[in-house]
Parts: structure tokens; sequence; C-alpha cells
């Protein structure tokens, strides 16, 4: 069964088909937000993370059609005035990116913590990765790539 | 696609429909949360979805000292909660803070969790501890205490649970949550809720819940009557949890053997209750 | 630095973005399943849900009439040529015991069908309307049923190669004897022996396996792969398909990392015949469950070591014997199992007296392969916990033991020669080697002194520290090789074409600063291409820790070339002898200050006089295999109560050469260490007494996430490796070694138990600890 939904990706309001068992995973893919990768499809790798209403969530732990009407934030939609989000910009500086898989949930699950707690410590980083696997690096750049974010933007809003 | 026999999703706006709908539906039709369980089952049973989300059930009041939380409340809505925070020192974030990753607590819904009775569930044994009620909803509100949810013989069909209240605590009351897992985010290989309660005399209200033994959670009466009457003390305690292992039998699965999760009950419920106590503590003196 | 000839760098040695890193953090579709390629067919697996059985009938009739199949492969009607899935060089070392679809299953999980339909879902729809029916054979679950006496034979078909002694189960057997094993425990005044065990564990790459096929515009079959083998994946397709070799492309795009486990030709084989057979493109995704149970996994092994010491603490002999089990195939089973010795026992050559016996056999469990540490992780767990063990009985802390016995430069061991992979070593002398530094800051960093003994206490918690060193290589000797291509542009950019295959380690971006180094350029004008074997010249690779040392060294080669024509060129236009030319700055320039840009360069050899492509292709092949070392030190906590092992801090000292990329070579070193910790202390797939594996999936089979680690402290420490590009060698795979044999020894240092299984649960911690109580 079919059935259309809108879903404002990155901005840009959309009017999609669904079948009624996909979940956002299969639909954001198809429509283009390569970003949101499959790892296990099971809520427990966060590779698809995305915002949904401003929260990052597993999307394959979503039903598309639960989604209708809600906004969708994917890592396409980061990049401003071709001026990637600072966070971005630190995942390349600190040379956190190893293979790249896990890098656009992990740039989800830090853009989430950072507009709940712009000050995080390290440990509270680590909590907010939780449910990111990164096989390739041992955390510690992403870790670093937050923290850093952060400062960044508190020294912005300072200012 | 994870559900492929759905063929028909409605999400309501009053809740009279929603169970019109759900009886409508007839067998495979599931009350839908977040979904994240439903999506997981990748049931094949699974031909029609109600979807609460339209139903206003997601919000947190505080009701003069009891807590009310809408079933739809996300378990991360209700983490970051001033009420929550307010709540028997936090212990509800305590708990929920070890309940999956983030990225599933920004979904999964504290009705999702109750109902689908995981026997590891975390929120399941805190909240009996605490002595939580429920109101649900079968075309009219009936309120009962949420341990209906886990008698044997309950069952759900054609019903929606609409709001859990953690019960407003007398004074000298504590509560504590410990969880064993394997590593950071994993469901519990055992997890242990308590809430004592004293005055002057000593000990005059004990809960103690143990789950994921590996079966769903479920009341230790002879720990419970083990602090009772007592000072919980440190050798009031240790009692308690002799009496918890003894009475709790374990099993085996993939997370471990029945003989280290009896080892982990008798742990658990001591620092469960040492905690409790501290609390106790801090709040007496 | 500790080295004064190390020269001044401009481009290596720096921590330079990598080259891939903007698309990565843009998420752009860079990797297999990104591209959507039109008119695509998906394929799903019938697996055997058997541990042993023969295939008496399979009924695909009830499939093959579901609207939308397109294609059903099984036994009988695919190639039946034996063939090796082990990505490795040719001939390759590991035996032909494996069809694409056999008759005969041998793991839960062996591959019975193939469906391809026009979706994913009815492809598995079909998958389940196929009727199979199976005569069980007894089954071989575990390393003492598959060496009994009257075990069942796993291989008992007559076409298979290569296997040592098929019928007791035997892959294959390496024996070295050094010396005189016996005299050398004679004549030691201390002696320790141990047995150690390791488990099944899973390499769990975020990406699994993924592979596109589709037929170009002449009919040649297109494999888009995430592999990282691509030569040897075109090679082993054009043997099992029976296609000639020219009519197969394999390009890998990104990948979402390999660990070793996309060093196997899993999917290639199924995708090429679906698209060769139908015309159509093809897509094959292994689900997470399947990446558990039907890719490889690393070998469980049971290691025993004896070592005997003077009272001196050196080492006078080493014994080794290992038994490892490669599952169902014997994927990669000899070389693994001789790499146990060749890359741990170099490592003490002060022991005059050194004997290795090595076995792997089959069981019907899931199929072995190569895997970050290849070995040399499970042989460390035992050798340095016995080193361990051994400064105990001799009174000497364990530091000072390992100080007093490894390698030093210009010292070499008799093993290097001795175990190859697949064929003799080759004989070398250690020509870097700053272990002693790494040693002393690592102690140093974690308060070794402080700490070691001291047992503090924290409530029911302890602590310990630990510590263990290591070597592994950089390439296989005389086996690996790699070549690379660089052309000249117009505007003095270069284009470096390579076969070397960047599975997210950075090699790319390595390869490309050498390059960069060489010319004179800065990094962006160096334009990286791997790998595409329809464009890149060959490299056997990236596995063996080689990428860095074998495929920089032939890019420091061909940029020497190049460098050397664009001279060439500059010196007519500088009217100056080439030799007195000096590049740099993305200038030639003479030595009377004289000096033309790149561009200019580029320009005149392409448009004016004597037009001409600057470029050129060259190779190189490692005639040794330099060590990087490794000292190891890590601090935990034992809860008494319950056993659980908490990891308070890591340090992880090593010695790559110079780092041509200090961060990528941080982070390499960073994640093999977060890997290892999690084969230390939770990693373990469990295997029912049917075969079967019971958490094939990350809820419950635990990597660990961040809040399970440290701030794992990677230090490098510089040598300058004169064989390698600009003294350079490896560091991908070392730091996977580490973190068992030293969490090991930190837990006896906190609570006095020896642990022999990994992984170190809560509940072995604790049943050890018990098991103290309980004996006094
Ligand atoms: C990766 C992962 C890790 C997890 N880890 C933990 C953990 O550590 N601890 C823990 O406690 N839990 C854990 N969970 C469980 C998680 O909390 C549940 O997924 C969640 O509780 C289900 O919530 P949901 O809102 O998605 O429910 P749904 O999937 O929507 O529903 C679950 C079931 O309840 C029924 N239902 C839902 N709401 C209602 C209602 N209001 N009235 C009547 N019936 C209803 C549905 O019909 C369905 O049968 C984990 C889950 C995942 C996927
Ligand atoms: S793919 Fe969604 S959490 Fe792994
Ligand atoms: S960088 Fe490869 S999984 Fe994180």
């Amino acid at each position: 069964m079919k059935q259309t939904i809108a879903l404002t990706i990155n901005g840009t309001r959309r009017s999609i088909e669904t079948e009624l068992g996909e979940t956002l995973l299969e639909v954001l893919r198809r429509n283009g937000m390569k970003s949101v990768k499959l790892g296990c499809d099971t809520g427990d790798c966060g590779a698809c993370a995305v915002l949904l209403d401003g929260s990052a969530v597993n999307a394959c732990m979503v039903l598309a059609v639960a989604a209708d009407g809600k906004d969708v934030d994917t890592v396409e939609g980061l990049e401003h005035d071709g001026r990637l989000h600072p966070m971005q910009q630190a995942m390349i500086d600190v040379g956190a990116v190893q293979c790249g898989f896990c890098t656009p949930g992990i740039l989800m699950s830090g853009i989430d913590l950072l507009s709940r707690n712009p000050d995080p410590t390290e440990d509270e980083v680590r909590e907010a990765l939780a449910g990111n696997l990164c096989r390739c690096t041992g955390y510690v750049k992403q870790v670093d790539v937050i923290l850093a974010t952060a400062r960044l933007q508190a020294g912005e809003t300072d200012a | 696609m994870q559900l492929t026999h759905l063929h028909s999703y409605a999400r309501p706006t009053d809740l009279e429909s929603a169970v019109e709908l759900i009886r409508e539906g007839g067998r495979g039709t599931r009350v839908m949360a977040a979904g994240t369980d439903l999506i997981l089952s990748g049931s094949d049973e699974i031909t029609g979805l109600v979807d609460l989300g339209g139903l206003a059930l997601s919000y947190i009041e505080d009701r003069g000292g009891a807590v009310a939380i809408g079933a739809m409340t996300t378990l991360t809505e209700l983490l970051e909660h001033p009420a929550a925070a307010a709540y028997l020192d936090g212990v509800v974030p305590e708990m929920l803070r070890r309940v999956g990753s983030p990225l599933l607590r920004n979904v999964a819904t504290v009705g999702g969790n109750l109902v689908r009775r995981q026997p590891w569930s975390d929120v399941i044994p805190l909240f009996r501890a605490l002595g939580a009620s429920m109101t649900l909803f079968d075309g009219e509100d009936r309120s009962g205490p949420i341990d209906d949810l886990y008698a044997e013989a309950a069952h759900l069909t054609g019903t929606i649970l609409t709001e859990v209240v953690l019960p407003r605590q007398p004074a000298g009351t504590a509560a504590a949550f410990w969880k064993f897992t394997r590593s950071a985010v994993d469901i519990a290989t055992l997890n242990c809720a308590a809430l004592i309660q004293a005055q002057e005399s000593g000990c005059v209200r004990a809960r103690v819940f143990v789950g994921a033994t590996p079966r769903l959670a479920a009341a230790v009466p002879s720990a419970e009557a083990a602090l009772v009457g007592t000072d919980l003390s440190a050798s009031a305690i240790a009692a308690a949890a002799r009496a918890a292992a003894d009475e709790v039998s374990t099993g085996d699965d993939l997370r471990a053997t029945a003989a280290y999760r009896t080892r982990l009950v008798s742990v658990g419920v001591t620092r469960c209750l040492e905690k409790a106590q501290e609390r106790l503590e801090g709040v007496t003196s | 630095m500790p080295d004064q000839t190390v020269p001044h760098f401009k481009v290596v040695g720096h921590s330079e973005p990598k080259v891939d890193a903007y698309a990565l953090v843009t998420g752009k579709p860079v990797f297999v399943e990104d591209v959507d390629v039109d008119g695509s067919l998906h394929i799903a697996f019938l697996t055997s849900p058997h541990a042993h059985a023969q295939i008496i009938e399979i009924d695909t009739s009830r499939a093959e009439v579901l609207p939308g199949v397109a294609l059903i492969l099984t036994h009988e009607n695919t190639p039946t040529r034996r063939y090796t899935t082990a990505g490795q060089g040719y001939p390759e070392p590991s035996p032909y015991d494996a069809r694409m679809f056999d008759n005969t299953v041998r793991f839960v999980g062996d591959r019975v069908a193939a469906v391809a339909a026009e979706t994913l879902e009815i492809a598995h729809a079909a998958v389940r309307l196929i009727d199979v029916q199976y005569e069980t054979l007894p089954a071989v679950l575990s390393i003492d049923a598959a060496l009994a006496v009257d075990a069942p034979v796993i291989h008992d078909e007559d076409d298979a190669t290569g296997i040592h002694e098929a019928a007791r189960n035997t892959v294959s057997v390496v024996k070295v004897d050094v010396g005189d094993i016996e005299a050398g425990f004679a004549r030691s005044a201390a002696v320790v022996e141990i047995v150690c065990e390791t488990q099944y564990a899973q390499h769990a790459p975020i990406e699994p396996h993924v592979v596109q096929g589709y037929l170009d515009n002449d009919g040649r079959l297109v494999l888009v792969s995430s592999t990282q083998v691509p030569f040897h994946a075109r090679r082993i397709v054009s043997r099992v398909l029976d296609l000639p070799l020219y009519k197969v492309r394999v390009i890998k795009p990104r990948i979402g990392g390999g660990f070793g486990v996309k060093q196997e030709i899993l999917l290639e084989d199924v995708v090429g015949l679906v698209t060769m057979r139908t015309g159509r493109p093809s897509l094959a995704v292994l689900s997470r469950p399947e990446e558990f149970f039907a890719s490889r996994t690393r070998h469980p092994m049971r290691v025993r070591v004896k070592l005997g010491a003077g009272n001196d603490g050196v080492l006078r002999a080493v014994d080794m014997e290992v038994i490892s089990n490669t599952g169902a195939y014997g994927s990669h089973a000899l070389t693994v199992m001789s790499n146990v010795g060749s890359k741990t026992l170099p490592l003490y050559n002060k022991a005059s007296d050194v004997r290795f016996d090595g076995k792997t056999v089959y069981t019907n469990m899931p199929v072995g392969g190569a895997y970050r540490g290849y070995g040399a992780t499970q042989g460390y767990f035992a050798l340095e916990t016995a080193m361990d063990e051994l400064a105990e009985d001799l009174a000497m802390d364990p530091v000072e033991l390992r100080r007093r016995n490894h390698i030093r430069v210009g010292e070499t061991s008799p093993i290097f020669e001795a175990i190859g992979e697949g064929k003799a070593g080759v004989e070398q002398m250690v020509k870097s080697c700053e272990l002693e530094q790494c040693i002393d800051i690592g102690a140093e960093r974690i308060g070794w002194d402080a700490k070691h003994g001291a047992r503090r206490r924290d409530g029911s918690w302890v602590h310990g520290v630990g510590m263990s060193v290591h070597m592994q290589g950089s390439g296989i000797a005389d086996v690996d090789m790699a070549a690379a291509t660089i052309k000249m542009n117009d505007d003095g950019s270069f284009n470096l074409l390579i076969g070397a295959t960047d599975l997210g380690t950075g090699s790319d971006t390595i390869l490309g600063q050498i390059a960069a180094e060489v010319l004179g350029v800065p990094l962006a004008k160096i334009i990286v291409y791997s790998s595409d074997t329809d464009v890149t010249p060959f490299d056997t690779g990236a596995y063996a820790s080689s990428t860095t040392y074998v495929s920089g060294n032939a890019v420091r080669i061909v940029a020497e070339q190049v460098r050397d024509q664009i001279l060439e060129v500059a010196s007519f236009m500088l009217d100056e002898e080439a030799a007195r030319l000096r590049i740099g700055s993305e200038r030639v320039a003479s030595p009377m200050g004289e000096s033309v840009t790149l561009e200019d360069v580029g320009l005149r050899a392409l448009y004016a006089t004597d037009q001409v492509q600057i470029g050129a292709t060259a190779s190189y092949v490692g005639a040794e295999s330099p060590p990087p070392f490794l000292a190891s030190f890590a601090e935990v906590a034992v809860d008494t109560e319950t056993g659980q092992v908490k990891i308070i801090d890591y340090v992880a000292a090593a010695d790559c050469g110079v780092p041509i990329n200090p961060a990528a070579a941080e982070g390499q070193l960073e994640g093999a260490v977060a890997n290892g910790i999690g084969y230390a202390l939770t990693e373990e797939m469990l295997i029912s007494d049917h075969g079967r594996v019971r958490n094939p999936t990350f809820f419950d089979y635990k990597i660990p996430a961040a809040p399970d680690l440290p701030r794992i402290r990677a230090i490098l420490i510089d040598s300058y490796e004169p064989t390698g590009p600009m003294g350079a060698k490896s560091i991908a795979e070392i730091g996977i070694n580490a973190p068992i044999p030293t969490i090991a020894n930190a837990i006896y240092d906190a609570v006095g138990v020896r642990l022999r299984t990994t992984p170190f649960t809560p509940e072995r911690v604790l049943d050890a600890l018990e098991g103290i109580q309980q004996n006094g």
C-alpha cells in the first residue's frame, strides 16, 4: 500500500510516495539522502541518524508514514552558502574521519547534543555518542571534534 | 521494507476513534507508539497500525508531588523534565540514562516500554517499585495500578494506555535503580529497583523489584519483609540481599548463566538499597 | 626526535586533511550502495540451517514462479570449480576447498541458493519458497572434536586441493625448530608454561559487504565492490565464473571499513554470475546478521607457550604450539596460523632455542579469515601473558623483563627466515626500533612505578596496571607488490593512480603526501584515484599492513621518476643541467636563482616543444617487512563483587617509523586499540550446540561504543626506517594485538587471577576470583 506523505527535508517541503511498511531510512535514501547509512537496521549502530523535528533519531526505527508532516534534517543540509557546519569542518581539521561511514550519524548526534547542552563535558559527549558505533576511530578525535565545536560556538555567542 | 504486510495506517485525533479503529482492524491491527518494537519485529502478522501520535498524549505534569506522564511521552522528554529530576532525588532520570542510547530515547515512549513488557525493561521495575498507577482507555477511562499490566492474564487488545502517574511519596521515602550490563548500551543482564520508607521506628515500607532474571521484573517479597521493621543498617540490607538471592529464580541466556545472575541479585539488591539508604540519610540529616 | 638523520619534510609528517574528508563529511554518495543503478536486481541468499548436511534435493519451482523473480542460483546450475574465497596473491596459500554453491553444506550460514529479483522483498519471499531436503551429517563443533580419531571428515570431496590432510580435518601444518628446545629449557632457571584460548570474533565494519554489478556498453562485467583487494577479486571472479580476466573490471569506491573481512570474495562471484546470466545490473548486500554468521571471523585458537629464562631474565627457550580453528573453509588457514609465530617470536630474539608447531583444523563452524592482527593477536595473548608470569617467577618487574629481551636495531631473528606466508620467510635485520623509548614513555604516562603492585582499592573495585610489547610487519616480504602511476597535467597538478585500496585508513592521503613531498607541491595538487582494475596499476591490496610501506615505496619511486622528467624539461627551459636543479614550492629552480613554475613545465611539455606526457608507472616489491613496535599499558579496575572490568586509562606508544600523517597514524592506533579492547572484554560470537551463531546483531554482540572506552592515548615515537618511504613503517594492525594481554596482566595486578580465555567477561573474571577464594 502506497501513501503520499509530506516531509520537510533540509528545509524544503517535499511530497513523497512511500509504502506503508517502509522506514524513514529507506524513504530518505530513495529520495537522494545518501548520507543516511544502513549499518544494522535494528537501532543499534546510529549510522542512519537524522534529526526529526530537531532530535537525533535512528531513521531505521521510524516508520516513514509516522513522520508525515515533520521536519527531517540530514547531513546533506548542513552546508550553508558554501560553508561547512563548524562540526563538519572540525571533523576534517582534527582528522576524525576514517572510513566516514559513521560520520553523518555522529554529526547528527553531536548537533543534537549541542542543541540541548552547549557546554558538555567529555563524558557527556561520550554518552551522547552511545548510539553511534564507529569501528575505525576509537572515538578520541570524534569526541574532540564535538568539544571543539562547542567551544567555537560558545566563542561566537560571546562575541 | 520492515513491515511488508502492512496495508492500513491511521493516526486518529481522539481516543474514541482510536479504539474503534483497533476493534475494526481486527487481529492484525496494532497500536503504535513510536513503533520501534513493531518495526524491529518485522512481523508479517501486522497488517494495520493505529498511531497514537495524534492523541496529545505527550505531556508531563507535576500534580502536587505526583508526576503524571502521558503514554506517548518519549524517554528523553521524561529524562530532561524538571518534574522527573525533582522526584525522589532524580531516580527516574537515573534509570532512563541507562536505557538504550539517546537516539533511541528520543523516540521510544514510556507507554510503549511499559506495554511491551520486555523482560529486560528498565522502566517496569522502577515504576512498579514506585507504585505507579495508570489510566487505560477502552471506550472509557479505567484506572488502576500498573501492576495490573503484568498480571499473568493481562491482555490489552482494544485498550490504550493513556497515562501513568508516579504517586506523591510520603516524607522519608527514597528509591534507587541499579542495572548491570556488559557494555554501556545494552539491555540489562540484571536490573533492580528499590523503594524504602522510614520513620522514627525504622523501615515501614519496602519495595524491591528484580528484572531481567532473564524473566520479567517481579517483586521480591522476602527481601521486602526482611527490611520492614529494621533500621536499614548494613546487616539488614545484607539480610534482604540474601533473601532475594534465595527467592529470585534466575535463568540462562546469552548474557549470563543462572548462577551468575543469582550472584548479581545479591549485589544488585545490596547496591540498590545502599543507595536508597544514602538518599534517605541525605534527606533526614 | 631520536634520529638526527630524519630529513625535514614539507608535506610528509604533517596531519594534512584527508583527501576524501570533504566528500565524507558532507555525505556525498561515495559508497557502493549510494549510487543507484537503474533496473538493478536485488540478491538474497538462502543459507544452511545445518552445521553439516548433504543437499538431497532442492526444489526452486515455487520460488521461480513468484512474479519478479529473475534468477535462482543453486549448486545445480552454477560453476563447480573449487577455489578459495581468500583474496590473497596467486597462487593463494589457502586451499581450494570452496564452491560457489556446493551440494554439501558445512556450517550454519553456508550458501545454499541465491535469488535475484526485482526487489529485495521479492527476493526474500522467494528464498522462503525454496524447498530443500537435507540429510544431516555428524557435525564437528570444536577443535578437539575435529582432531578426534574417528572425527567426521569435513572436506571429503576429491576435487579440493591444497589441504594438508583432509582425512584428519587438518588444513595446514607448520613446524619450525631452531636450536634444541629441550636443552634450552634444561639450561633455564625459570620455566613457565600456559595455554590460552581465544574466541570467535567478527570484524564488524559498519558498512557491510556490498557489491553492485552491471555490464558496460561493451558487454564487460563491472563490479563495484566494497573490497580491500580489487585485483584479487577480479582474478578470482574470472576463475570461478570461467570468464576471461579481460572481461572483468572491479572498481573500489570509498569503503566503510574492512579490517580484513573485505579481503574475502563473498559476493562478487554471485553478483557477477547474476549479471552475466540476466544481462541486468544486480546488487547484493549482506545483512548485519549475515555479516556475523555467513562472512568471516577471527580464527579462534588454542595457543600453548612455554618460556625458559636464566636468572638474568634473558630468554633461553621459547616453545609455541598453536591449533587454529578455521571453521568450514580454509580461508587464510595457513597464513594466519603461521603469523601467530612469525609476528611474535622474533620480538624476543635472545632465545637461542625456539620451536613453533602450528596446525589449522576444519570444523563445522563459522569460517575464519583475515582479521587485523592476523594471528599475531592470538599469539601475543599467550606470549605476553607468559612473559608476565615469567617476570613474577623471577621476581622481576615485567617492564624490565621486556627491556632485557626485545629485539633491537642491528639484530635479527632466525624466525624471519624460517616462517613466511605460504613459503619460507625472508631474512632481515632490524633497521629501526624505538621500542625502548616506547616502553619508557608508556610506563611513565601510565604511572607504572607508582601503580604496579599497589592494588589501590575503591570500595569493591581494585585497580591494577598491566603492559605488553609487540611487533608486526609492513607487508609480506617477497610477496606483496604495488604499483603506482603519476601523470602531470598542464597546470602543474598531478594524477596519482594507485591500485592500493583506501578502506578508510587514509592511505589515499598518505600516498598523496608522499607524492607531493617528492614533487614539491601541496597535497591539493595531487589528485588521488584508487582503485579500478581498468585504470589503476596493480596492487596486491590493502592487508598485512602493507599500504604505507609497499605502496608508499612504489609511489615514492614513481614520483622520483616523474620529478626527474620534470627536471629534464626544466633544464631546457632554464638552460641548466638537470642535476643542478631543485624542485619545490611548485617551481623548479636553478642554483642561480632562476626558476620556472611547474605550470610552465606542464604547458611546455604538453603543448610547446618536444611534446611529451610527463608521467610514469613504477612498482615495488617489499624485500623485507620492517616491523613497527608498540608498548602498551593499561590501568584497569576490577569489581570484585561482579567481576566487571573497567579500563581506566590506556596508553599505546608506537614506533611506526616516520608517521607520514600523524593524525591518521594516531587514528589507526586508537581504532585498533578500541577494537582490541572490545575483543578483550565483550566481543564473542556465541555458537549453539547446533553450530548456530546466537548473537548475530549489534544488540547482542557488543562492540565498544564511546562511553565504553577511556580516552585512548596514542603516542607516536618516531624512528627512521631507511627502507621505508620517507622513513615510514606500518601502523594499521599492531594496536589490536595489545589490549588482550595488557588487560589480562592488569587484571592480575589488580586481583591476582590469571585469565586464559577471552573475552574477560564479568562472569569469567568472577569465576576466576572465586576459584582463588576456594583454593585458599
Ligand atoms: C536498540 C534498542 C535498545 C533498547 N534498550 C532498552 C533498554 O536498555 N532498556 C529498556 O527498558 N528498553 C530498551 N529498549 C526498549 C525500548 O525502550 C522500546 O523500544 C520501547 O520501550 C518501545 O517503545 P515504542 O514507543 O517504540 O513502542 P512501540 O514499538 O510503538 O510499541 C510497543 C508495543 O506496545 C504497544 N503499545 C505501545 N504504546 C501503547 C499504548 N499507549 N497503549 C497500548 N499499547 C501500546 C504496541 O502495540 C506494541 O505492541 C530498547 C529498544 C531498542 C530498539
Ligand atoms: S541502521 Fe539504523 S541504527 Fe543501524
Ligand atoms: S570512521 Fe569508519 S566507522 Fe567510523
